[in-house]
């Protein structure tokens, strides 16, 4: 936990220092392709999700959970 | 072995200890929470963009086990002025149950849940919020949820940063005692990143915190009492009984490669631990492929899961505790499941549709337990270690407009 929250807040300071993006917006082509989607079809992930949290005493953190690639 | 007092003491200060932990841990939430806030305030900010305006349609089917449970589900999402898009969600389970825990201590039984979800995202300048609401509902089970959570891309959109917050209320009722009725009360906070790393790998992080309080056990389901002597064919049952307490914590990391080959790669790993003394861990590996002239995408993976038992969980206790479970769901296991899809784009810029797509999808599940043991007397695995398989499949149509 620590470790993630370290992560986290790195990458909040960056942005918050005007680093510029080392990925400009019309390098991200690829990045917007539907196949690099981290959640392509929500129902689909939810349904799957749902299948693996009812059998399973985990839970929280699963498939089609963040996303977002900046490729808008 | 140990006196059941100092066994029980032993528990309640893990617990403790356990408990300590994670209010730490939300602690840290909430200054990460705060601090992202600040942090969008000082930083240049970048547009953000709406979820896109698409329906799905799908028929669902999960067989292994002994349980069938099948039925349809709808979303339908729309956007407005381009600021407010509006989702509605539908979805329906038909259970057909003669599963390993209900054939030997019940009858066979028919169910059915069904589930309604809307909700609204909202786009002002560049932050995306969303609310939304949740009723599920069934003959002994009913639970509503709403939810709240903030995302906002900063760092020239090479970053996202997500936070939400859900509260559930279950109203739990017996069929076969109409005078039982608890309830339980459920909070989840959760944090999420995504970091774009190069023009073709991106990386996300999640984090969820579970809180629940109330009635967590199934009031159907017993534990078995042997006196000692765990092959006994006649072992006395009696009520379930857990904790009114849960509080659970996971976090995930997934990354995704595209290869030149017109086709990705992906890894995704997930711990999670809780108050009940479960510590579990997956692992998942894709492989996307785009086939003929990118109509067709084809995707795979395997997914490993592995997890240990609650404190309190027993396949056979000697005498009664103050806590007893036998739910094969908090004992130790492993599953392994293989799964593919085929996917085929079709209809593009036809008429108002901007594209749809065909697909199918199949994934084969096995579920292999270590201490929960098959009572089903004239089964030749009777008193062996329970171990089943599953096929899901899931069928659907997408149309985006």
């Amino acid at each position: 936990m620590a470790r993630l929250s370290l992560i986290i807040i790195s990458f909040i300071f960056l942005s918050a220092c005007g680093i510029e993006p080392w990925v400009k917006p019309y390098e991200r082509e690829i990045l917007a392709d539907p196949i690099m989607s981290l959640s392509r079809d929500p129902v689909a992930d939810n349904y799957r999700q749902h299948v693996y949290d009812t059998r399973e005493g985990a839970r929280g953190a699963g498939i089609s959970q963040g996303g977002g690639c900046g490729c808008n | 072995m140990a006196p059941e007092s100092a066994k029980a003491e032993v528990v309640v200060a893990t617990n403790t200890m356990i408990r300590l932990k994670q209010l730490f841990s939300l602690f840290v939430s909430a200054c990460l929470i705060t601090a992202s806030t600040l942090s969008f305030l000082v930083s240049e900010s970048y547009a953000a963009v709406l979820p896109e305006d698409r329906t799905d349609l799908m028929v669902h089917n999960y067989e292994g086990g002994g349980l069938t449970v099948n039925g349809p589900a709808l979303l339908v999402r729309k956007s407005f002025a381009d600021t407010v898009s509006v989702r509605v969600n539908y979805y329906v389970d038909n259970i057909t149950s003669a599963s390993i825990d209900v054939v030997t201590t019940a009858s066979k039984y028919n169910e059915f849940r069904e589930e309604f979800s809307t909700g609204v995202d909202y786009l002002y300048e560049s932050t995306l919020f969303n609310a939304g609401f949740t009723k599920s509902d069934e003959n002994d089970y009913n639970a509503s949820t709403f939810n709240f959570g903030v995302a906002q891309e900063v760092f020239g959109g090479l970053t996202t940063v997500s936070m939400g917050y859900a509260h559930g209320q279950d109203i739990i009722t017996m069929v076969t005692d109409l005078t039982f009725e608890e309830d339980v009360a459920r909070d989840q906070f959760t944090l999420g990143i995504s970091q774009v790393l190069t023009k073709s790998f991106i990386l996300s992080g999640s984090y969820e915190a579970i809180s629940d309080q109330g009635f967590l056990n199934n009031p159907y389901r017993s534990a078995r009492i042997d006196g000692g002597n765990p092959l006994t064919i006649n072992s006395a049952t009696v009520p379930e009984v857990y904790p009114e307490t849960r509080r659970s914590q996971a976090v995930s990391v997934t990354g995704k490669q595209y290869l030149p080959i017109k086709g990705t790669i992906s890894g995704s790993v997930r711990y999670f631990t809780d108050t009940w003394g479960i510590t579990a861990q997956n692992i998942e590996l894709g492989y996307s492929q785009y086939l003929g002239s990118q109509s067709w995408i084809i995707d795979t993976h395997v997914r490993f899961y592995n997890q240990g038992k609650a404190t309190f969980y027993e396949d056979s206790f000697v005498s009664p505790q103050r806590y007893m479970a036998r739910d094969k769901e908090l004992s130790k296991f492993k599953s392994y499941g293989v799964g593919a899809s085929v996917s085929y784009k079709f209809l593009e810029d036809w008429y108002f549709l901007d594209k749809s797509s065909a697909n199918l999808s199949v994934e084969y599940l096995q579920f292999d337990y270590d201490n929960f043991t098959d009572l089903r007397v004239n089964e030749s695995t009777y008193l062996k270690p329970y171990s089943f398989n599953a096929v899901v499949i899931e069928a659907f149509l997408s149309l985006w407009y």
